[in-house]
């Protein structure tokens, strides 16, 4: 299953992926940056939200935009091709609320057999790291190369 | 295709890349700390497999 993705820019360190939201509601500009986390060797952070007009990131927006799977397929996108650049990375992810991480996972399932090939993914569920599975709502997620 | 671009194959698809000189860390970003201290705290609870094998299990 192929789904629409945005153009993406990235910045000379492979940490920042910006790409524009373009839908009803107009053009929104998106940034995705990755950053490690302290006391989590190797893991890093996907921080994911609109930039505003202030020039800082607001992560709480919601644009009604008319494009929220293309928009949360390409933040996972740049999942692949950061780990792509830091195969001995781990990228850790939870939605900023319930449901952005339920359609995080929607997405995951959907696609969950061509991502199988070359990355593992485990879902904290129960307070317990597992593999992930079908019919699990999971409340975090890590992925790593294979 | 500009020279700086590249087409990546992701799970998901094909993704159009561009290599953007001018972009922004927004390492810094309050926005981002504050995820990246959450997520510290959140990781601090529940502790990530040391291995794939470990997380596999």
């Amino acid at each position: 299953m192929t789904q629409p993705i945005y153009p993406v820019d990235i910045s000379v360190d492979n940490l920042s992926f910006e790409f524009d939201s373009i839908g009803p509601a107009g053009i929104f500009r998106k940034i995705v940056v990755y950053s490690p986390i302290p006391g989590a060797s190797g893991v890093y952070n996907v921080g994911f939200g609109d930039l505003n007009d202030e020039g800082f990131i607001d992560d709480t927006v919601v644009t009604n935009n008319g494009d929220r799977n293309t928009v949360l397929a390409t933040v996972i996108s740049t999942v692949f091709i950061f780990l792509d650049t830091f195969p001995d990375r781990r990228v850790y992810f939870k939605g900023s609320t319930a449901i952005r991480t339920q359609l995080y996972q929607r997405i995951i399932r959907a696609n969950q057999a061509t991502i199988g090939g070359s990355f593992v993914i485990l879902g904290l569920i129960e307070e317990h790291w597992g593999p992930f599975q079908n019919g699990v709502e999971y409340d975090a997620f890590l992925i790593q190369k294979t | 295709m500009k020279s700086k671009q590249k087409i990546v194959k992701t799970p998901l698809g094909e993704v159009v890349v561009t290599v953007n000189e001018k972009m922004v860390s927004h390492q810094n970003d309050p926005a981002i700390q504050r995820k990246v201290a959450e997520a510290a705290q959140f990781l601090k609870k529940y502790p990530v497999p040391s291995t794939v094998e470990e997380g596999l299990d």
